[in-house]
């Protein structure tokens, strides 16, 4: 196969960036995306050009290193999954590729198509400890749990922070990432002693880091490669007005 | 109050305001229709609805400084959301392909820009007689204001008419996604649920256009006539 890429290139945080095109030949359908990539910055490098900045790790589609836009849509044309296993099978000979990082304040252009997800983090952090009783293990089943609210517990969990959802968002908003965040504990009686601290910490996290508000479009469900749920955001405006409203603060 | 401050300043307390005050406006949007409809039983049944509405101030005034309240604010806090939503995303993508968001969640803004400019035509044209100072004293066989003849003179003019359906439009496409959208807001969603908003939405959104569009153009068409 022969495909022709138009990658976004910058060198640096503060550079200006632009499209570089590249005509990539000999892909096989069986490469990943990130594995195309590699051949072109062998390729690259050999002609001693700088290669393509792009994050990854696993390449198993779990760890939520890898991603970026390939013709507008965040993590490519297949649904639930990572950039790291989607594949030249899902393209034709002769396609033309659009890559582009994620674009939002909150996630400034590293290099290349790296983008610095630290907001995350922050977020993350901001969300604190949970109230656990430590010390010897306690009995596996001395705490019911609703199946429901275990499944959906799960469902959030699934979620490994790629940046998906802001990059689809057309309002560059992290509702889906902290919702998920915010429920996957707020779920479970294990989170439930800082649940309201933690909806308000998080959102108060969220929106200080620049990201913007849902206008429920349901973009960031539709790119999520854990298939998250736009009900997880709903959870949580729930739990941030409840929270809000009976807090002492 | 420090509290209700820091709400307002998080998105999600926004979209709350967004919400309520939408909810709000959508009430009284529907009661609006309800009452044109009374145009196609005549010049008397309007004329009376007209007259009690403005010989009972409580109402009246309770409804306008509620209306006068929230409107503003649904406007404001929608501005201050789109800034936030641009700030959020300095650069812009060289391509961006929508997966799930509809034509109407992507408009929602537009539509709401041009309702905010015919709200204030149609005040400027029925309610203060800004634009036909005519109007204010028109006076019917009993002596009351002839708001029939205000509303059949109005829509006599084609242009008006237009004005009047394009803002219907942006209506039912502002409602389509702003009437379920305000569910979601509030952190109203079941899955048992879900799907009746969408649809009732829709339904709504295309009951408050057919009722309001249906007067101007039976005047238009001389269904309604003097």
């Amino acid at each position: 196969m022969k495909i022709t890429l138009n990658v976004w290139r910058q060198s640096s945080p503060e550079a200006a960036g632009s499209f570089v095109k590249y005509d990539v030949d000999g892909v096989s359908a069986d490469m990943s995306m990130l594995e195309m990539l590699d051949v072109l910055n062998d390729r690259l490098e050999s002609k001693g050009e700088a290669p393509i900045a792009f994050d990854h790790d696993c390449r198993e589609g779990i760890c939520g290193s890898c991603g970026f836009m390939i013709n507008g849509v965040a993590h490519g044309p297949e649904k639930e999954i990572t950039v790291c296993q989607t594949h030249m099978r899902s393209f034709k000979d002769g396609d033309e590729l659009t890559l582009e990082p994620w674009r939002a304040m909150a996630f400034p252009v590293m290099r290349d198509l790296m983008v610095d997800r630290s907001a995350f983090d922050r977020i993350i952090q901001a969300g604190g400890y949970v109230s656990v009783r430590t010390g010897s293990a306690p009995e596996a089943n001395a705490t019911p749990v609703m199946k429901e609210h275990a499944d959906m517990a799960f469902e959030a969990a699934a979620c490994i922070g790629c940046g998906a959802c802001v990059a689809a968002c057309p309002n560059a908003a992290a509702m889906l990432f902290t919702s998920a965040k915010v429920s996957h504990l707020g779920l479970l009686p294990q989170g439930e002693p800082e649940r309201d601290k933690r909806a308000i910490d998080m959102v108060a996290q969220m929106d200080k880091e620049g990201f913007g508000h849902c206008s429920n479009h349901g973009e960031c469900e539709a790119v999520c490669p854990k298939g998250i749920s736009v009900n997880f955001i709903a959870r949580m405006n729930r739990d941030l007005l409840k929270a809000t409203l009976r807090s002492s603060r | 109050m420090s509290w209700l401050q820091s709400l307002y300043a998080s998105t999600i307390g926004k979209k709350a305001v967004m919400a309520i005050t939408g909810l709000i406006i959508f009430g009284f949007t529907l009661g609006h229709m309800a009452g044109n409809l009374l145009a196609f039983f005549g010049e008397d049944t309007f004329n009376t609805y007209a007259a009690t509405l403005k010989g009972n101030p409580p109402l009246l005034w309770g409804t306008r400084l509620l209306l006068l309240t929230v409107i503003p604010l649904h406007f404001l806090t929608a501005f201050q959301l789109i800034k936030r939503s641009n700030d959020a995303r300095p650069a812009t993508y060289s391509k961006w392909q929508p997966q799930r968001s509809t034509y109407a969640s992507r408009t929602i803004r537009f539509g709401g820009i041009y309702l905010l400019g015919f709200i204030l035509y149609h005040l400027a044209h029925y309610t203060l007689f800004l634009t036909n100072p005519e109007f204010g004293g028109y006076h019917d066989a009993q002596g009351r204001h002839d708001a029939f003849r205000m509303v059949v003179e109005g829509f006599s003019n084609p242009v008006n008419v237009a004005v009047y359906l394009v803002a219907m439009l942006s209506l039912v496409f502002h409602l389509s996604h702003g009437a379920w959208s305000m569910f979601q807001s509030m952190g109203l969603n079941h899955p048992k649920y879900n799907q009746l908003r969408e649809r009732a939405a829709w339904t709504l959104a295309i009951v408050l256009t057919v009722g309001f569009s249906s007067v101007p153009i039976a005047v238009l068409t001389g269904v309604v006539h003097r």
